[in-house]
């Protein structure tokens, strides 16, 4: 059994434990929900203004946070949008280098540098994003700011992030110096810095794996860990903007409650 | 140790508000209010009723807010008391669609608050909202001592599947 | 219940705060409380456990904590120097002006021309001292124009007491007219009571036209037309006195006039028959009730401010009383309560040496209301005005507002702007305020001393410790008027190191002491029913007058008649217009609580759902309500539990010149008001408006 096979079970295991945790601890819940509020609201009035309007304040710009102040604001605006965009440059890598591939998407071509810039500045923003939160999360200590704080999980995301970057500047390192890969951003300023003691072979290769894995270690933790409100929590917002759902249950429950006995004296 | 749970006189309740603003000054909620108070008017004039209700947290049996907590951080304590962990919870809101009742509230800054039962208070002091009521519509103990209270007084106690720790008089 | 007692201690130590008893007083209902603070911060309030009240309060008084620290209160003392301009003033310079003022007033015109008013009036006895002992004005007055006046005239008349309390919680029967205990101002254990009473299976009748809090509670709403309920209760005497079923001995013993009222009823007609077309109510329906009235004991029948609304309220607040005292339903178990006072000293002794006493009538008396049992105040701007009965040169207004509460309010406000001089003494800048020479700021009732009677049905003084500083520069009214008393000389009189020597001389009498009294909160003796038994009642004959001889004494029917009520819907104006008030609001403590406001941001007008429907309107939409004397546009709410042809508006918002999170909520309905006055009473008919109404979006 080599290394890679190893690796090629794990991380299917790792994504597999991550759906399985969304669907034990969402899906089913979800289901569990809809099932017990007893009544739906017809699609027509779903109340579409509201719910566009709860995507872009809840997801997008996430004015919920701001109200607790900009610094807690600024750094999950940089987690989270620096992690789905980085999640999403990953996705396209995998497509256009692994799985197409084409032409301008190889290694030094200009669709590649698109997507290294694209990976590097995302990756930045979200590791601007953590330090900051582990810093803050030291800070905060026993106020109430720390019951916002998940430090699990920012360690954990901060090791799959570091190690991304370190593997990717090792790799950097062991080509030859190219001064369009400046695009690359971090990973080349750190290739760069780490040149003279090239070439990385086996550190090159443990930093690779171990990206590999922690990140996919860290979507299996998602599954079952606070993370899971990446996807808990724009759903719920969505449902709670519509308002005829949130009062019809009430209601019926209240008047269910309110009837009066068949007979009074 | 016993089962908390509430006992409440529907023909009591005159859904003044004053349980609403002792719990919220007794638990510190600032605009947050713990308690959903309706009147529910209905018939056609001269043949009209009206009744209040002024719900807190049922402290269910089978909490369905527990079970939709996508990160658990509901818990049921030993004397059923249900709370939620103000670290571990996310602000997802899926509780509140999993509570038959609506009970979780929410926040400026999103986590889920909620009756705690006066959890600081020992169980024999009366909750904050039981003893400002004018009328005395709200009762809290022993699920046992309030299936007896509620009898003598040809309440019942309140159905479906969540359980709620709810005795009504009507 | 759960039992509230003995559980102060464990919540001081759960909020390691200190528990200080107190006495709201949002309203006037002064329910003793308990006041937890910590690190001058008020951190949690309830009732007082131990007296009646056993920990209730009610959402005002709960979320009444919010007056610590309101930064709408007023601040300093404030006078005025433009038109809408005020400076703010030194305590001395308030003092040193009111001195001067009040001493020109008395040297030009007499004390006499000095009046002072008040509404909510902890410690006012301090200015009733003063101004009526040292200085010699006979003028002291409270609101009760408008609010009880007919039934206090008719309760002091009939009963001989001020103000009957009630023992609901052993009530078999209890028929309630124009009075909404459960919706709006509340005596707390009265509340609680009656809910126990109807758990034990008592009879609940509420006669109203609209379906209010306390209404939701009856066995039966009797929608009865505005202002005729008066012809129900003397169709109700005509049943009882036609099939006998009055107590006959106790009739007998106790009631003067009994024969002579028998007769009236018979001769005048007052059938059922006639009352069910004149109130809508069948008579079947009313002699079913004069019967079960009858035949069931203990039982009461009462009423508020709801009858007294309207002109003829008068005498049908009498027949109230009356009918009480035809079955024998007088100061028993279960019955109306002829409470005892608790027998309390004034603060200050003044000897005669140092007392002026005043050369001319008392105002209500010089403008022909010898019975009115308080100022008729709607008379006020135009006696102002025009100097009659004598001239008035001074106003002082203890928490009271009548320029946004009374009707015809642009009259008041002229009136107050001709004045020479006035005061308001207030914890907020009110309307009233606004039109005043000068403006006090007075301290919150948590940040003040107070000790006096209670309403609980036995003998009661209640007191109150400061759990505060004062806010900014506030002042009790015992400090207020001090500072004036020492600008006039009497600085040897209200003088004191701390108010507990104030304190001691009042409660010397009682068999406690004031340093328990500063713990409980209160004593309470010992409740005694039938007290005439041994003292009869405090009327001309010393007997409960059914015909009356104070009435005959200054000119007016010994006996009660009933009168149609003045202003009745036409074909112009089909809708009578009612008022009620909100349990969330009283006074100006309330109106800029952002708890409160949450609760209940506005106010709205309430229509029947047939009369909305035919006038195109629905819930929510906005209307505007024309009387003959102004409009104004509010909210609409539609609902079942009202009567057609009737409209009701909920006073307590829309007075537009609030500041901070009030301004602009609501509509203030009294402009379209027009004056009423009782011409025996001098209370102020609110309900005698008729108007029409129409959508306006």
């Amino acid at each position: 059994m080599t290394l890679m096979s190893v690796f090629w079970i794990l991380i299917p295991l790792f994504i597999g434990i991550l759906f399985i945790g969304l669907y034990r601890n969402l899906l089913v819940k979800l289901g569990a929900i809809l099932g017990a509020s007893g009544r739906f609201i017809p699609f027509q009035s779903v109340d579409a203004a509201a719910l566009g309007r709860a995507y872009a304040d809840e997801v997008v710009l996430q004015k919920r946070i701001r109200l607790r102040g900009r610094l807690p604001w600024t750094r999950h605006m940089l987690i989270s949008w620096g992690f789905s965009v980085l999640f999403g440059f990953d996705i396209l890598t995998a497509l256009f280098t692994k799985y197409l591939p084409l032409e301008p998407f190889r290694s030094g071509n200009s669709g590649w540098l698109f997507l290294k810039f694209g990976l590097n500045l995302s990756g930045m923003v979200l590791l601007i994003g953590l330090l900051i939160a582990l810093v803050r999360g030291a800070a905060a200590g026993g106020s109430d700011e720390a019951k916002f704080s998940d430090r699990p999980g920012t360690i954990f995301l901060l090791l799959v992030v570091v190690t991304g970057f370190v593997a990717q500047g090792m790799h950097f390192a062991n080509l030859p110096p190219d001064p369009y890969r400046a695009w690359a951003l971090l990973g080349h300023w750190l290739g760069e810095a780490i040149r003279p003691g090239a070439p990385y072979i086996g550190s090159y290769s443990f930093f690779w794996i171990t990206h590999a894995l922690a990140a996919s270690a860290f979507l299996a933790y998602l599954g079952w860990s606070r993370m899971i409100h990446v996807f808990a929590a724009p759903l719920g917002r969505i449902f709670y903007s519509q308002a005829a759902l949130r009062e019809a249950k009430v209601r019926t429950v209240m008047e269910g409650l309110l009837k009066p006995r068949a007979e009074k004296s | 140790m016993g089962k908390k749970g509430w006992l409440f006189d529907i023909n009591k309740c005159t859904g003044c508000h004053a349980c609403e603003v002792a719990c919220s000054s007794w638990n510190q909620t600032g605009s947050i209010s713990w308690r959903t108070i309706v009147k529910i008017e209905a018939g056609s004039y001269p043949n009209v009723t009206a009744r209040n209700l002024s719900m807190p947290c049922l402290h269910c049996d089978h909490a369905p807010c527990m079970q939709a907590c996508p990160v658990a951080a509901i818990s049921k304590a030993g004397d059923g008391v249900v709370s939620v962990n103000q670290t571990t919870c996310v602000g997802c809101m899926l509780c509140f669609f999993a509570c038959p009742f609506g009970v979780p509230k929410f926040g400026a800054e999103g986590k889920m608050s909620k009756c705690t039962y006066c959890g600081d208070r020992p169980p024999e002091l009366p909750r904050a909202c039981e003893e400002v009521c004018p009328t005395k519509a709200i009762l809290s103990g022993d699920m046992e001592d309030l299936e007896r209270q509620a009898a003598a007084a040809g309440g019942e106690r309140v159905g479906g599947p969540a359980g709620p720790a709810l005795f009504i008089i009507r | 219940m759960k039992e509230t007692a003995g559980t102060t201690a464990t919540l001081e130590r759960l909020r390691g705060a200190h528990m200080t008893p107190g006495i709201c007083y949002v309203c006037p209902w002064t329910c003793p409380t308990e006041v937890f603070t910590r690190k001058g911060e008020v951190v949690y309030v309830r009732g007082n456990t131990q007296a009646s009240t056993k920990g209730s309060r009610c959402v005002k008084g709960e979320a009444s904590h919010v007056l610590a620290k309101d930064d709408n209160r007023l601040k300093h003392p404030m006078r005025r120097v433009g038109a809408n301009e005020f400076r703010r003033i030194s305590w001395d310079e308030a003092f040193t002006l009111i001195a001067q003022k009040l001493t020109d007033i008395k040297t030009k015109w007499g004390p006499e021309s000095v009046a002072y008013l008040w509404h909510i009036d902890p410690n006012s006895v301090f200015a009733q001292i003063f101004l009526t002992e040292c200085y010699g004005t006979p003028n002291y007055y409270g609101h009760t124009s408008a609010c009880e006046q007919d039934r206090r005239l008719a309760a002091l008349t009939v009963l001989g007491h001020v103000f009957p309390v009630h023992d609901y919680e052993r009530a078999k029967f209890i028929m309630l007219l124009g009075i909404n205990m459960l919706g709006a101002n509340q005596n707390l254990y009265e509340s609680r009571g009656l809910l126990a009473a109807l758990s034990q299976g008592s009879r609940l009748i509420v006669v109203d036209p609209a379906l209010t809090a306390t209404a939701e509670k009856a066995h039966e709403w009797i929608p009865i037309a505005p202002g005729t309920d008066g012809a129900l209760l003397f169709a109700m005497a005509h049943v009882i006195v036609q099939d006998r079923l009055y107590d006959e001995a106790f009739c007998r013993q106790w009631t003067h006039g009994f024969d002579e009222f028998c007769r009236h009823v018979v001769e005048k007609d007052y059938t059922p028959e006639w009352a069910e077309g004149v109130t809508g109510v069948p008579a079947a329906t009313i002699r079913r009730l004069a019967r079960e009235f009858a035949s069931t004991r203990p039982a009461i029948i009462e009423t508020f401010k709801g009858l007294g609304n309207y002109s003829n309220g008068l005498d049908a607040s009498r027949m109230v009383y009356i009918l009480n005292a035809l079955t024998g339903q007088i100061d028993g178990p279960g019955n109306l309560i002829l409470k005892d006072w608790a027998p309390l000293q004034p603060p200050i002794a003044v000897p005669d040496d140092r007392k002026t006493k005043p050369s001319r009538p008392p105002l209500h008396v010089a403008m022909g209301y010898p019975l009115a049992p308080d100022l008729p105040t709607q008379l006020l701007p135009q006696a102002i005005l025009e100097g009659t009965p004598y001239p008035i040169k001074a106003l002082f207004f203890q928490c009271t507002n009548p320029a946004m509460s009374e009707p015809n309010t642009g009259l008041y406000r002229r009136a107050l702007q001709t004045l020479e001089f006035s005061v308001a003494i207030d914890t907020y800048f009110s309307e009233t305020a606004a039109e005043c020479q000068l403006v006090l700021p007075e301290a919150s009732f948590y940040e003040r001393a107070e000790v006096r009677q209670s309403l609980a049905m036995p003998p009661e003084a209640i007191l109150c410790v400061p759990a505060l500083e004062p806010y900014h520069e506030a002042r009790p009214v015992y400090e207020i008027v001090r500072g004036i008393a020492e600008k006039m000389g009497y600085e040897d009189l209200f003088r004191w190191d701390s108010w507990e020597e104030w304190g001691r001389r009042i409660v010397r009498d009682l068999p406690t002491d004031l340093e328990t009294m500063k713990r409980t909160g209160f004593w309470s003796g010992e409740l005694k029913y039938h007290k005439f038994k041994e003292s009869g009642f405090a009327t001309p004959s010393g007997k409960i007058e059914l015909a009356s001889e104070s009435f005959a004494k200054h000119g007016y029917n010994a006996l009660p008649e009933y009168r149609d009520r003045k202003v009745i819907p036409d074909a112009e104006y089909p809708f009578q217009l009612i008022n009620t008030k909100f349990e969330v609001h009283c006074n100006l403590t309330t109106q800029s609580n952002p708890i409160l406001l949450r609760i209940q941001g506005s106010n709205w007008a309430e229509l029947n759902t047939a009369d909305a429907q035919r006038l195109g309107i629905k819930d929510g939409d906005r209307i505007e309500i024309a009387s003959p004397t102004g409009q104004v546009a509010i909210d609409a709410r539609v609902r079942p539990g009202i009567r057609p042809g009737v409209v009701c508006v909920r006073h307590g918002h829309g007075f537009g010149h609030w500041q901070g999170i009030a301004k602009g909520r609501g509509t203030h309905i009294n402009p379209i008001l027009d004056t009423n006055v009782n011409p025996i009473s001098g209370g102020i008919g609110y309900n005698e408006c008729k108007v029409r109404i129409r959508r306006v979006s």
